[in-house]
């Protein structure tokens, strides 16, 4: 009966599932293939984050971004992340984190996860490696935010530097108020229906992140992304939305800036993404170095600081 | 062949011994049996052995697909050892380039895998492994539920019967993917409340998974591992008449303890067919074959 291994030859096709050594009671530890693990798993730094270590990575999320406040852009947004998801893998699941970014050892896991986060977020505004994060981060905290958050960063992915992780996240935070919440998100976005409430919370939050160098955006972002489980997720989001967060004592504020939205060539961004992982620069000074270097060479920059 | 009568199901096993049984399997197809009830220990994974136990005993091709993450059936038929589980059939990456990936139809021949040397060579397996349980919450694998079926295309041809053992869930991915890919699903049920439940849940999933599996087929509702009559037997007895009516069928497999002995010596009951007990369960599970293959 030879023939019966054989009925239909399809040799050398099937592999083994991902989650094959997952015990499925291990409640602490990311399954690859569960809800909002999947893509995060194979892109490294999802996998690294566990469901619980995942949930702390959206409090370091909002951490990061509030001691970064004094950065410029939305690029900081993009720094929270990548810390937030680098804290998340090493820290948490140290082991699994140095897999699922190449072998590492822990620590090279979690800088390497984190310049992934912190380099897509940047640039890309939260593409794959922020994705990851964001859905990596939400299983325990859940949500819809956190699952909003990477879905508006992934379809920003051709904006800009750092001020679209900025804008990315805020966008977020205005969906995961509106969206998930938005009695909650219009009382604390002024009374204003959920719709408005949405639009005015995200407006809120991008406005602060290229102006306030992604401080209280992606703060409040992260905060409505980590406790949009909760009740009062979307109302933070918004209240936080609504007002300047103030500037940590002893950081420098940065020159004012404002946000800026364009779509840049595959090209550029590849490159944009190689030269900020490799310097560790924030995407914001390079987009302002070369803006600078182009207005000067065709004189705009005299002409506007004449008039 | 359904219980039209209110004959007990004693009187339906005493009638049963007294015939002479020989098997008399002719389906026109494969025949792909899910044995299906929503609560454990009403002998699904009993059934499915003896089932496949009689099978190869009369020379016929079985394929027994473990669903359940338990993977008892798996274990008793001697398949613990081999690369490639029901788990990685049913599992995709989704991030993966769709062009890479294996064809799926015919799949499963891959991971299938002899059973133990007590089983003979008629005998091959799709194991379960306790991983297979991550597939419940796995969201991301596209068309789960279909990928058994699709994945035993070309492979099931190979079989006289395959057997599924579903796990005893309330629906879900599992038994999804398992009545998605079956030609035919029977339901056993002890004579508790238990049994009584588990089929009657059972029999609401099957209605709901028959909207997109239409040709699978109810061959209907078998009361399992009956044991002397008790007033609290004949109670339950009483029940599913009452409550599955022409569904329940005029057979049945009765109590044995030597049942258990060979499960967990992991040998076919047919190995010990010389014994009066085993020839009481050999009998009962040719007569469920014989109506398996009848309603094919």
């Amino acid at each position: 009966m030879a023939g019966l291994m054989n009925a239909v030859q399809k040799k050398g096709g099937l592999k083994k599932a991902a989650d094959a050594t997952h015990d499925p009671a291990d409640l602490s530890v990311s399954n690859p293939a569960g809800d909002d693990a999947g893509g995060a798993a194979s892109k490294g730094a999802a996998q690294a984050a566990g469901r619980n270590a995942s949930d702390g990575a959206v409090v370091n999320a909002s951490v990061s971004a509030s001691e970064k406040d004094d950065a410029p852009g939305g690029g900081n947004a993009g720094d929270a992340a990548s810390d937030s998801a680098s804290v998340g893998a090493g820290g948490r699941d140290g082991d699994k984190a140095s897999e699922g970014a190449g072998g590492n050892p822990g620590g090279n896991a979690s800088s390497r996860a984190g310049g992934a986060a912190g380099g897509s977020a940047g640039q890309n505004a939260g593409g794959a490696a922020s994705k990851g994060a964001a859905q990596a981060a939400g299983r325990n905290a859940s949500d819809g935010a956190v699952v909003n958050a990477s879905v508006s960063a992934s379809e920003k992915d051709d904006a800009p530097g750092g001020g679209n992780a900025g804008d990315a996240a805020s966008d977020s935070a205005s969906v995961g108020a509106g969206g998930r919440d938005g009695d909650k998100a219009s009382e604390g976005a002024g009374g204003n229906p959920g719709g408005n409430a949405s639009s005015r919370a995200g407006g809120a939050a991008g406005g602060s992140a290229g102006q306030n160098a992604g401080g209280p955006a992606s703060k409040g972002a992260a905060q409505a992304a980590g406790r949009n489980a909760s009740a009062s997720a979307a109302r933070k989001a918004s209240s936080k939305a609504g007002k300047k967060a103030g500037r940590r004592i002893g950081r420098p504020a940065g020159p004012p800036r404002v946000p800026l939205t364009v779509r840049i060539l595959t090209e550029l961004d590849e490159a944009l993404t190689q030269a900020v992982e490799q310097t560790g620069m924030s995407p914001q000074y390079i987009a302002d170095d070369a803006l600078r270097t182009w207005l000067v060479q065709h004189g705009y920059l005299e002409r506007a600081r004449a008039s | 062949m359904t219980m039209t009568t209110d004959v007990t199901v004693w009187d339906v096993l005493e009638r049963q011994l007294r015939a002479e049984t020989t098997l008399t399997w002719n389906p026109d197809g494969p025949v792909v049996l899910a044995i299906d009830s929503e609560k454990g220990g009403v002998g699904k994974t009993g059934l499915a052995g003896g089932l496949i136990a009689v099978m190869a005993a009369h020379g016929r091709r079985v394929l027994g697909i473990d669903l359940d993450p338990r993977a008892t059936l798996t274990e008793e038929l001697g398949a613990e050892r081999g690369e490639y589980s029901v788990n990685d059939l049913l599992y995709e990456d989704p991030d993966a380039d769709p062009d890479e990936l294996p064809e799926l139809s015919g799949l499963a021949g891959d991971a299938l895998r002899p059973a133990g040397e007590a089983w003979g060579d008629n005998v091959r397996v799709l194991a379960a492994e306790r991983a297979l349980a991550n597939r419940e919450s796995d969201n991301r694998t596209p068309d789960l539920e279909r990928r058994l079926k699709t994945s035993l295309e070309g492979v099931a041809e190979g079989f006289d019967l395959v057997v599924i053992d579903l796990p005893p869930r309330a629906g879900g991915k599992l038994v999804g993917a398992g009545l998605i890919a079956a030609t035919h699903v029977l339901f056993p049920g002890t004579l508790t409340a238990d049994g009584l439940i588990g089929v009657r849940d059972a029999l609401r999933t099957y209605k709901f998974v028959k909207r997109n599996n239409t040709t699978l087929r109810n061959v209907g509702v078998l009361r399992n591992i009956v044991d002397r009559r008790t007033n609290v037997a004949k109670y339950y007895d009483d029940k599913f008449i009452e409550e599955f009516g022409e569904d329940v069928l005029d057979i049945a497999v009765a109590r044995r303890v030597i049942r258990e002995e060979a499960r967990g010596a992991c040998v076919p009951i047919t190995a010990a067919g010389d014994k009066p007990d085993a020839k009481v369960l050999i009998n009962g599970y040719m007569h469920v074959l014989n109506t398996v293959g009848r309603a094919a």
